[in-house]
This record gives structure tokens, sequence and C-alpha cells, in this order.
């Protein structure tokens, strides 16, 4: 579905939304959701009805198991000794981890097949030098978001979170609610679901600021990202034939177009659950405004980065091999590092494993490695950069301070794009090499720009249209509610504001889609 | 729920404006054509157009309208757009009724917009501005749209066809604003092959070269084995076309352009969808007329007045404007003119002996030539061996058999192919290589 098609669809559906009755707008939303899913592929729908319907089933066992396993003690509360109670907790705890982990097992299991069979086979036929099977395998829309989206509740409703849910339709809502099916975020249940049931009632500034969320996401998907898409994809699948400040601008480019592909898909669903009424967690805070490489994990796919702090992190660092090897540590290392060593190894595999979401390849692999060593790295060094903090209070508080610790994640992102966008891990190495050791500067004035798939047309607007988004997000990045300020405006200024922008975005907007639905991350 | 007719109002009220500001933006922040702009202001000038050409730039090109009027003493005038098809040339020809009322207006068509009718953008860009009504403006786009369903892309046309610079803007609001002084100003940005020279004419003084382009460009199309008949759709735009000719009494005649003989010969759709043309207006009452199969008495051959694949230049133009000019008196005379035209396409390729262009294919080692020639032609080939100075040495001398085997080449030399025609051997070759 194009995202001209998707936003008239989103119009058309809010609008029967709120001429339909209240009780039954969650089923229209489920029906439309799940038309949505079939218009974009029909065979991809035993998949989202599998995973729905497992996770729901599960669910509501693991509840029913612990319910009662609860009931029983109370109704036996002075029969049972302490030990009888103990040895029954762990008897419905170990009978509710059976049903966790085969529902578990199913569903990482069918992400794992369509997602990283072929991909393996193909490894393992470069290994032997042998020609791989062509699986043809589906990737379903958005199945890595609707999979860790529901398994999240899984474990929630397993670790006692909350209860249930009873009703299949009002889950499978959760699990397919059609904004966020593309590319997320991805919701919690406790967040999401109470909102499907709430009295929407139609009001107009909702919907005006949906709006306008929509036309900022629009902007930064179809006037940045789409322009800027035809130089990077040059750039890297060319990249034998340019010097390195070629390669370094070609990075540039696909830091500031995946940036915008991805954040202007999420405003925009977000500006279209707005429409129903429906507020979505926020995926994306400035993230080329952090001042860490941790901090900018905190600001991009938040969602993504949460689900792996909580179901990753978290148990990993308090596991009992954990404490025992933290214990070790501080025997050989002192206390400070002891404690930073669970964390740093948490950090490892939370972003090998985010690596490996992404894909199986290898340059994922490597882009997660690199990202969690550095991550592992700082956190082992914090006490060194505390103690620095307190020795040059005046500078490391500094303004210039600030933005050099800006700059200097910058380029610690930027490297890792290298290997995030390559293919080849081996070719991210070479681009390396050759911005470092061999960067021809003469290519950035000999011409050789205006042959990367980009008119002086296009330059000039990704350079206005960059400037515009660089404005918005420090105001934004200083505290200044930008929606808000417009929507406080008096009628004929917004408007009038709401035309320019409007008709610049349509002046401009254009360039090649990325595959999938038009958005980078519909494919992972 | 209360009803919100307030919200609901307020949309309406920006989307009206929203629609009015696209709308100003389409009209005033776009390039112009400047040949259309200026043909378009002296329409809306004039009030004396007795016969009206309408089409592409068939017209504009071909028809010199001082030629015809002194011919026919008829006010002629060539109201053209470069690259209209049928749902333009109702909007252009409703135009030109504003202030006009021709007794006779002459369409001009080619085989192209008897297909999909898929008017190109370009054409939209620069007559849409200049439309004075909006319930034309609406018409117009609802048919482009309906041809070839880009709702969007043609609501917003300043988006594919915005200014690229200062100049287009200046350009743009001067040819709309003070259309001579700005021609004036303009012309030394222009091709000095190009002028305007008034109603709706446009003089074209590059000098003859499809035989190169046919060269470079034209090989025959495959069968296709599709039957090349009118679409409904166009159907309809010729009926249309029919009734707004009827309805201000204007007399209508239908033409198809010639095109240089190599469309004849290597496009599979070029003469049956004239036919298939032609016998739906006759069906519908529309006189029709095929200049393509015009005799060569009356139309002398035309290949070496065309500067590309389409057009002529003008001595062409004035040629042609003169054998259209005699058809026309004795067509107004009620005299029959069917001698002025052959038959049928059979009647036609049979008076076609060249060969007009000649390609060759590789495979392996093995060279097959091929070319563009009438039915009832046997081409002869000769392969020639060019060397970098120029100098040639004949590989293999003229045979029917289009199969060669060259044999390996030095660098620097290259394979010519000659072909011409078996029964007609004083036509001069025509090559590829």
């Amino acid at each position: 579905m194009s995202l001209f098609t998707l936003i008239f669809f989103a119009c058309l559906c809010a609008g029967l939304y709120y001429l339909c009755p209240l009780r039954l707008r969650w089923v229209l939303l489920l029906l439309v959701s799940y038309a949505y899913y079939a218009y974009c592929g029909a065979s991809a729908l035993p998949f989202i009805l599998i995973t729905t319907l497992s996770t729901w089933a599960g669910a509501l066992v693991i509840g029913r198991i612990g319910a009662q396993g609860k009931a029983y003690i109370k109704e036996h509360k002075a029969e049972l000794s302490a030990d009888d109670k103990k040895a029954r907790k762990e008897a419905v705890k170990r009978r509710q981890r059976i049903i966790f982990f085969l529902v578990l097992l199913l569903n990482f299991g069918i992400l794992a097949v369509l997602k990283y069979l072929q991909p393996l086979l193909d490894w393992k036929a470069a290994l032997t030098s042998r020609e791989a099977p062509v699986l043809n395998l589906l990737l379903p829309l958005g199945i890595s978001f609707y999979t860790f989206q529901s398994m999240g509740y899984l474990i929630d409703v397993y670790n006692g979170k909350y209860a249930p849910e009873k009703n299949p339709a009002k889950f499978a809502l959760f699990v397919s609610f059609f904004p966020q099916l593309i590319q997320g975020p991805i919701a919690r249940y406790d967040q999401l679901a109470p909102q499907f049931m709430s009295d929407h009632r139609f009001d107009l500034g909702n919907m005006e600021r949906g709006a306008l969320l929509i036309l900022w996401g629009f902007f930064k998907k179809k006037v940045i990202a789409d322009r800027a898409l035809p130089l990077v994809e040059e750039v890297f699948s060319n990249q034998g034939a340019y010097g390195g400040a070629v390669i370094a601008v070609g990075v540039l480019f696909y830091s500031l177009q995946q940036y915008c592909d991805f954040s202007g898909g999420i405003d925009l669903v977000t500006g279209i659950a707005q429409l129903f009424g429906i507020e979505l967690a926020p995926n994306f805070k400035r993230p080329y405004f952090s001042v860490s490489l941790g901090d900018f994990w905190r600001r991009w796919h938040i969602s993504l980065g949460a689900w792996m702090r909580d179901y990753v992190f978290y148990p990993f660092a308090l596991l009992k091999p954990m404490n025992r090897l933290s214990k070790a540590a501080k025997k050989h290392f002192g206390t400070a590092f002891s404690r930073a060593l669970p964390a740093a190894l948490g950090n490892i595999l939370v972003f090998f494993l985010v690596g490996i979401w992404h894909g199986a390849q290898m340059n994922y692999v490597l882009w997660g490695l690199y990202n969690g060593l550095i991550l592992a790295f700082t956190a082992l060094m914090e006490p060194v950069y505390k103690r620095m903090n307190e020795k040059m209070p005046r500078l490391t508080s500094s303004k210039g301070f600030h933005v050099f610790r800006i700059l200097r994640t910058f380029l610690v992102v930027n490297i890792g794009w290298y290997f995030d966008r390559c293919i080849r891990a081996s070719d991210a190495f070479v681009m390396m090499q050759k911005t470092v050791f061999a960067p021809q500067f003469s290519q950035l004035r000999d011409g050789a720009l205006m042959q990367l798939g980009l008119s002086t047309r296009d330059f000039r607007v990704l350079f206005i249209a960059t400037i515009l988004l660089f404005v918005v997000s420090l105001l934004q990045e200083r505290g200044v509610k930008i929606r808000d300020s417009v929507m406080a405006l008096p009628l004929p200024i917004r408007w009038l504001i709401l035309y320019a922008f409007l008709f610049f975005v349509l002046a401009t907007f254009g360039g090649a889609s990325a595959p999938g639905a038009g958005f980078m991350y519909a494919v992972f | 729920m209360k009803f919100p007719f307030r919200a609901l109002a307020r949309l309406v009220v920006f989307v009206l404006v929203f629609a009015a500001i696209a709308l100003f933006a389409n009209t005033h922040f776009i390039k112009t054509d400047t040949y259309a702009a200026l043909s378009l202001h002296e329409i809306k000038a004039r009030s004396d157009i007795e016969l009206a050409f309408v089409g592409s730039s068939l017209v504009r090109d071909h028809f010199n309208p001082d030629i015809i009027s002194e011919k026919t003493g008829l006010q002629a005038y060539s109201a053209a757009i470069p690259g209209l098809s049928f749902p333009g040339f109702l909007a252009l020809t409703k135009e030109l009724y504003r202030t006009n009322n021709p007794k006779y207006t002459v369409l001009v068509i080619e085989p192209e917009d008897l297909s999909t009718v898929k008017e190109d953008p370009e054409a939209e860009y620069k007559l849409m501005p200049y439309l004075s009504d909006l319930d034309n403006k609406i018409t117009y786009y609802l048919d482009l749209c309906r041809g070839d369903g880009r709702y969007l892309d043609r609501f917003f046309i300043f988006r594919q066809f915005g200014p690229d610079s200062f100049f287009d803007l200046y350009k743009t609001f001067g040819l709309r604003y003070a259309p001579e002084s700005c021609y004036k100003r303009i012309l030394p940005t222009l091709s000095s092959e190009l002028s305007y020279t008034g109603g709706g004419f446009l003089r074209c003084t590059s000098p003859g070269k499809v035989d190169e382009l046919s060269r470079e460009s034209m090989i025959r199309e495959p069968e296709t084995g599709y039957e090349y008949d009118v679409m409904d759709y166009t159907r309809d735009l010729i009926l249309r076309y029919k009734a707004l000719c009827e309805e201000k009494g204007s007399e209508l005649i239908v033409v198809f352009f010639p095109n240089p003989v190599v469309h004849a010969l290597a496009e599979r759709n070029y003469l049956p969808y004239m036919d298939n043309g032609m016998k739906f207006c006759r069906e519908n009452g529309i006189p029709c007329f095929n200049f393509q199969y015009m005799k060569q008495e009356y139309l002398p051959i035309l290949d070496e007045y065309s500067y590309d694949l389409y057009h002529f230049n003008l001595t062409g133009a004035n040629l042609f404007s003169e054998a259209f000019s005699t058809f026309f008196n004795r067509y107004t005379a009620e005299e029959d003119v069917s001698d002025m035209f052959y038959a049928n396409k059979w009647e036609y390729l049979d008076t076609i002996h060249q060969v007009t262009n000649v390609w060759m294919t590789f495979e392996g080692g093995t060279v097959t030539a091929d070319c563009n020639r009438a039915p009832h032609i046997t081409p002869l080939y000769q392969f020639v061996l060019r060397r970098p100075d120029g100098s040639q040495t004949i590989l293999r001398e003229y045979s029917p058999d289009p199969v060669f085997t060259p044999g390996p080449l030095a660098e620097g030399d290259v394979l010519r192919v000659y072909a011409k025609p078996q029964d007609h051997q004083e036509i001069p070759p025509v090559w590829y290589e």
C-alpha cells in the first residue's frame, strides 16, 4: 500500500470511526486493521493469526493456571504448611513456564524460520562454496514488530504484571492495530489496549494535531528520506568507484535518510493513531542530539530499546550466574568494575540481539557488537568519567563540551552506520579504510557529487528541508512544543503556516522509495 | 453525540482555500512554454478565425496560416499545444470557441491519439493555466485523469513543472501579463531556428535529419497480435468533440497527419489505427482524411523536410500547407477528393520503393541484417569494413542474404551494412554500423 493510499485509508477509517457507535468502534478498528493487512498481502494473514491466537491462548492458560493456584492456596490456607504453599507455587510456576516457553518457541521459531533460515543457508553455502537452495519464504509485513509486541505481552502476563485478555478479538486488535503494523512502535499491552476501549469523542483539535504530525512525518519521509535515497544507494552499491570523502558524504546522507525514513514513518503512524484518539508510545526523541551512545539508544527506536531493556537486559543482568561473576570480579578488579560488569555484558548481549533483529547478515551482527562493545566499555569506564566531571566541572558543564559530546556521539553512530548499510561486512571495512586513508577530496570538487543520482534541485531541496528539520528539532530539544505552539496561534496565522508548509511539501516531495511499503523498517 | 458541524465546516473551508491556492500555484508557480503562451493569448484576443486547426505540435509546426488563408480565402489559425491529445483538443477548442465562430474546425490527429490517449502531462501544464472557464478546467482535468488515473499528479501539476529558476518565474508572469513585451525580451534566450510568426504557427528552419534519426532509433516493432481498434474512451471523446462542433455550428473535418514513411513501415499500429480511426469517423458521419495516403503528386516526398521523426521544417510545412489548401478548396467546393488519396494501405505501401533504414543484430560471430521496407520490396545487403581513417573495404557484395560472418575486427574498425531495394537500385542505399 502506498503512502498516499495509507493516508487516504486512515482518513476514511477515521471518518467511519466517529460515525460508528461507541461500543463497536474497537470492532471497526479490528476489521479495518485486518483489511489493511490483507490488502498488503493476504498470504501473510495466517502468520499474524497464529501469533495472535497462540499468544492469546498461551497467556490465558498461564493466567488460569496462576489463578487456580492462588485460589487453591487461598481455599486451603489453613491446611497448607509454608513448605506446601511454596511447593504448590513452584508447581504452578513450572506449569506456567512450560506453556510460556512453548508459546515463545513457536512465535520466535516462526520469526526465525521466515527471517533467518534463508540467510543461514546462504551463509553455509558461501562457506562450503555450494549453491544455496532458494526457499522463497514469505516475510510477513511487520512480523518482527508484532512478534515482539505479542511476546512482551506474554512475558508480562507470565510475570503477573497484569491479567490476560479474555477476548481474543480485543487481543487481536492489540496485535494488529494497523498504523503500527508497518514499523512499530512496539507497544505495551497495558499502555495501548485500554485506549481501544476508551470513549473517544470527535475532537477537532486532536484531529488537527494528528494531521500536523502526519504532514510532518510525510515531509521527513518523502521530502528528505526518499530524495536522499538515490545518493545512498549509489555510494553504498558502487563504493569502489568513490574515494573516502564521497563515501563519508554517502554515510552522512544515510544517517539523514535512515532517520527521516524511520522517524518520519513513526510520526506518520502516530498521527494516524491520533486521528482515532489513540496515543502511541514515542519511538524517537531527536537522537542526533544525544551526548553519548547510551543516550542515543534511549532516543532512537525507543520501544525496541525498552523491550530489550525490560525483557532481555534486566533478566540477564539479574541472573544468578551474573551475580556470581560480579562477586568474583569484585575480588580482582574492585567494586566499581564488578557493579558495571553485568551491565556491560548485558549491553553486549542486547546489541548482539538487536543486530540479529535487523537481519542474519554478518554486517548487522558486527553493527550490533560494535554498539554493544562501546556501551560495555562506557559502562566499565563510568567511574573514570565521573572523576573527570568532578575534577573539571567548568569544562564538562560548558556548552562547548556539550556540543563536543553531541558531535562525538554523532561520529560514533556514523561509524556504526558503515556496518549497518553495507550488505557485505568486508565492504564496510574497505569503506572505512578509504574514508580515513584515501579521502580523494578532489572528488568533492570535480563534479562527482553530481553523478550520485541527485540533481542540483535535489541538493537544494535537501538543504532547505534539513535546515528546517534541524531548527524544529533544536526547538523541540529546548522544550518548545511545536505542535502546541502552532495550535495556539490565531486561526488565520495557523492556516497560513499550514498552507505554506503543505505546499512546500507538495512541491518538493519525490525520489525513490525503499522496498516494503516504502519504509525501510517495514522489511525488518 | 452532537454532530460536529462546526468542525466539518472548517474542514470544508480549509479544503476550498487549499484548492484555490493549488489552482494559483498551477498557473503562476510553474514553467511556461513560450510559444503555447503566445498562441493562447492570440486565441483569446482574436474573434475573426474562420478556419481553425486544432491539434498538437503537428498543427503548430505544419499548418502555416498565412499560406492557407491566402489560398483558401478564410482566416486560418493553428491552435496547438505540443503533446496534446483528445482531452486537450476538447478543452482548447472550447477556449477557441469562446471568442471565435470558425466556419470549419479541422482536428488534426495521429495514430497515438486513438490508442491509450494518455495525454502527456507536459501538454497539461502548457494549456491548463490559460483556460478561462473553471468548468472547462475541471472537465479537462477529469478527462485526463479518466485516461491515466493520475489524479494527484495532475491536480498538483506545479510539482512536476515547478520553476527551476527566477528566470522561469519571470517568464511565467511576463508571458501571462505582458506576453508581447516579454517575448521580445526573452527572444535572445530562445533557439534561433524557431520563431513565432502569429496565427499559432511556429517557423522552424532546422535542416532535415530524419535519415540520421531513423538510423539511430527506428527498428521494426515485433508483431503484437493486438487488434488496433479505437478504444471506447477515445470513441467517447471523438463523439463529444463532434457534438461540441455541432453545438457551435462549425463543420468538423478530421485529418490524419502524415509522418515520415519510416513510421508506416516500422510501427505495427501506425496504419491500422489510422484505418480504424477513419472507419469510426465515417460510421459517425465525421468527414475524415488520411494525409499519410495522399498521393505524391499532391504532397511530394516529405522525409527530407523532416527535422525529426515527427515534424517538418519550414520548407516541408509550407509544402504541406499548400497541399492542404488544394485539398480544402476542392473539398469545400464539394468536389470528389478521393483521387488525391490512395484507397487503402496496400495501395499506399505499393508506392513505397525505398528501404527506410537498416540495422544489425549480433549473435556469436554472426551478423544478421534487417531493414524497414514495404512488403513487396526485396532488400539487398552489402557488408563493408570501415577503418578509422574512413576508408572502406567491401567484405561482401550486395546480396538478399541478411546473414554474414565477418570474422574478428581490428581495433578501431567497424562493420557497416548497406541496404537497398532489389528492384529500385537507383535509390541511394541506407546504412548502419
